[in-house]
Order: C-alpha cells, then sequence, then structure tokens
C-alpha cells in the first residue's frame, strides 16, 4: 500500500464505519456496468471468492473481457503481475515429488527491481503438468496421472485459482490453447492418443474444450494429414517436437517444418483445420 | 474551458433551477463539457434538464465540484477527509449519487463512490455481501449452493 492509498484507506474509514457495519438498509439494486466497476477496483483473490455471491457476478468475474481488463487495472496498481511473465518447470524443495511444480513470475519486476527477488508463483499437484499456452495472464496446461486420463486446467498465478475440465481418457499430444474473441472464451485443443485393443493399438482423435462451468470436450473432424502426405506415426508421438502449436487472439497455428513445407493451423473461432504451403528454401539440408 | 464568470442553469427532477459557475461543471462533467464544447447550450434561455437527479442529490453533486474546483491545490490527506464527510450519507443517498455521477460522467466523483462501496464489501461474508448489495436471488441452484459453502464455509 503506498502513501495516497494508506491516506485513502484512512479517509475512508470513517464511512465505512457509518455505511457498512451498522444495519443500515441496503443499496437498491446497482446495474451490471457499475458493478463491474466496483468489482474492478478490488484484488484478484477477493474475486475468487466473491463469485459465490450470485451467478451474475460469477459469470462476470469469469469472464475473458473482465478478466483481460482487471489484469489490466492490477497491473497498474502493482508491477509485478505485469506480462510478460516466465513460467518453468522446476521441483518442490519441500518434500519429495516426484511429479514437479510449474512456477510463474513476471519480467517486469526483475527489470524494475534487479536486486529483488521477484514474487514467485507456484503450482504443484500429484501428477504431470505438460504446458500448453498462456493468454490474458492465464497459464494453460494438461494434468495427467502417467498416460490414462488427462485434464486440462487453467490457472490465473496471481490468484492461484484453478479451472479443471472434466477427464478424458488418453493422452494429449500435439495441442494448442487461445482466446476466441468470437464466442468470448478460451478453448483448449489436442489430438489426443488413445490405447485401443489391437491391432491397431494406438487410436487418435482431434478434441476441443471450451472452458466454461457446463462444457465438456467434443470431437471434431480429424486433420487432413493424408492429403498432405503427412506420415501420422512419428508426428503423433510425445516426444516429437516437430510441431508447435502457438496461441494466439484467435489461431492456434501448428508449424511442421520437416514435412513437406506444410504448414498446418487449427482455426479455434470456426474449429477447423487448415494449411498452406511454405516455399522451398536452400536450407532444407540445414534441418 | 468556460469564463470563470459565466453561469449555467441545471434544472433538477423537481423542476428547481441550480444555477453554477460555468467553469465547476465543465470541469467535472463530461456531458456538460460535450454541450458547452458543441455549442448546443444558450446562455440566454438554456437550462440543463437533469430529470433523473433529484433536488437534494444535485445540490451535493454541485457542492462536490465546486469544492474540488476551488480546492484542488490543498493537500491530499484534508481533500480525502472532506470526501468522506461529503459521502457520509445513507445508503440511498449514495446510491442516488452514484446514478448522478453516472449520468453526469463526473469520474472523480464516481471513482470515489466506486472505492466507497468497494470498501462496503471489502472483507465481508457473501451472506452480508449479499444484503449490503440487496442481492435477494443468488441464481445459484440449491446444489450448487450448498456446494459453495460446503467448499468454503469461512465465507459466509
Amino acid at each position: 500500500m503506498n502513501d495516497a492509498e494508506r491516506n485513502a484507506s484512512r479517509g475512508l474509514v470513517l464511512l465505512h464505519r457509518h455505511t457498512a457495519t451498522a444495519r443500515t438498509p441496503p443499496l437498491p439494486d446497482l446495474p451490471e456496468e457499475l458493478i463491474m466497476e466496483i468489482l474492478l477496483r478490488l484484488l484478484a483473490r477477493t474475486l475468487v471468492f466473491l463469485r459465490s455471491v450470485c451467478t451474475s457476478w460469477r459469470n462476470l468475474i469469469s469472464s475473458p473481457d473482465f478478466t483481460c481488463n482487471h489484469l489490466y487495472r492490477s497491473c497498474l496498481r502493482d508491477p509485478s503481475l505485469t506480462p510478460p511473465r516466465i513460467a518453468y518447470y522446476t521441483h518442490s524443495s519441500d518434500y519429495r515429488d516426484l511429479y514437479g511444480v510449474i512456477e510463474s513470475f513476471s519480467v517486469q519486476s526483475i527489470l524494475d527491481n534487479p536486486s529483488e527477488p521477484a514474487k514467485v508463483d507456484y503450482f504443484s499437484g500429484q501428477r504431470y503438468h505438460r504446458m500448453v499456452g498462456s493468454c490474458h495472464g492465464l497459464l494453460c496446461f494438461f494434468y495427467d496421472d502417467g498416460g490414462q486420463n488427462t485434464h486440462g486446467i487453467l490457472w490465473n498465478p496471481c490468484t492461484g485459482f484453478t479451472f479443471q475440465s472434466p477427464q478424458i481418457s488418453g493422452q494429449a499430444t500435439l495441442c494448442g490453447f487461445g482466446y476466441d474473441h468470437l464466442s468470448d472464451s478460451y478453448k483448449l485443443f489436442g489430438i489426443i492418443r488413445k490405447k485401443v485393443p489391437l491391432p491397431s493399438g494406438l487410436e487418435f482423435s482431434s478434441r476441443i474444450y471450451t472452458f466454461g462451468p457446463t462444457s465438456s470436450w467434443r470431437k471434431i473432424d480429424d486433420i487432413p494429414l493424408g492429403l498432405l502426405g503427412v506420415p501420422t506415426d512419428d508426428l503423433f508421438m510425445p516426444d516429437n517436437m516437430e510441431g508447435v502449436f502457438f496461441g494466439s487472439n484467435r489461431t492456434c497455428t501448428i508449424n511442421w517444418r520437416s514435412v513437406n513445407h506444410v504448414v498446418v493451423y487449427f482455426d479455434l473461432g470456426k474449429e477447423i483445420y487448415g494449411h498452406f504451403f511454405l516455399p522451398y528454401t536452400d536450407l532444407d539440408n540445414y534441418f | 474551458m468556460g469564463s470563470p464568470l459565466k453561469k449555467i442553469m441545471l434544472c433538477s427532477s423537481e423542476k428547481e433551477i441550480f444555477s453554477v459557475e460555468e467553469q465547476v461543471m465543465v470541469q467535472h462533467s463530461v456531458i456538460i463539457n460535450n454541450m458547452i464544447e458543441d455549442g448546443s447550450y444558450n446562455y440566454e434561455e438554456s437550462k440543463i434538464p437533469l430529470d433523473c437527479v433529484d433536488s437534494k442529490t444535485l445540490k451535493k453533486v454541485i457542492d462536490y465540484c465546486t469544492y474540488h474546483t476551488h480546492h484542488h491545490n490543498d493537500n491530499q490527506e484534508d481533500l480525502e477527509a472532506w470526501d468522506a464527510q461529503f459521502l457520509n450519507v445513507d445508503s440511498n443517498g449514495l446510491y442516488d449519487l452514484l446514478m448522478a455521477a453516472n449520468y453526469l460522467e463526473i469520474r472523480n466523483l464516481l471513482d470515489l463512490i466506486y472505492r466507497t462501496i468497494k470498501n462496503m464489501i471489502k472483507g465481508k461474508k457473501i451472506d452480508e455481501i449479499r444484503r449490503i448489495l440487496n442481492i435477494k436471488d443468488h441464481g445459484f441452484t440449491p446444489e450448487e449452493e450448498e456446494q459453495n459453502r460446503k467448499e468454503y464455509p469461512h465465507f459466509y
């Protein structure tokens, strides 16, 4: 709290005592846009529990638009929240943790105060995590029990609040995360590899999940690999690093550099794959 | 920026006329500033009708704008003490001021009221917040409400 804030709160103590602790009559109903202005002034960790006040507050606080606006305001108040943030895998020093931890901190806070240790937020749990992408200060990752079942998790490092998708059986191979402004929602997309009885042994399917209270994983049309002459077997191995989906405002794009110069992208708004070809270059042998 | 001597007329919902220094309102209200700037206000004849602001509230709003125009060089602590005293009103008074400030787009007054309401709910339990903000229907199903209460018992 800086001096101005401290003084402000001192000035308001008088008022605060007068209007809120006595059993005064309640305020008449406030329009939603005014409620939003009040909520935008509260700390993120307070908002986590204010979601339980009523459904309209819950929907408001959970909306991407509000999150974005709140992040912007919070950063003005506290530079340690400012993006870009660095997120990385690490191990907890406190206990024998086989699964590792994800930690995150703001780059800005280090640049501003190089002599002070940065405030690090962390996520840990009894499973393996794999980061997929981030958007509006939220980090999305897959959380799996070693190959059988997977959840998608959306984590807000500033509040510690997480939202978990329903479980899906199998393991995510290629995946991407982004914000779809058309439907105003966060979407997680992945090609899920699942063990099935022989002869095939493995089955791949494209699934998409829209983060929200009543949402579930949906199956979508598969990637047109045959059409592009891409061998499926290697691409879907979990340790194959040929392609990465980049989260952006609307599209997740995958770039397979080794396969016929094909760039396959996934449109989060329309929920379809698309592709284009890169020009041939002399650098082919370099890779 | 209007001349300090010029006066403008504001008309409350009870049709009571308030004469205010133009500069006071122009500096604080975005709406009135726009009206004066685009020339739609006639100093001889115009009265700005504020049909959704009653006289009592309008008088408070004018007090606020006048004080902040003439005391903007005061130290921060004094201004805040004045603001706190100014907002020493009951819930209905606070609500009326909020609506008036919102209508007239008086940004610093809006911000002051938002902060005040924020402080009214900060640190409160959920049942108390519902009471303060008059939320009668929370909209959760009984199962969801029970689940919330079970999950965060100390919030209720």
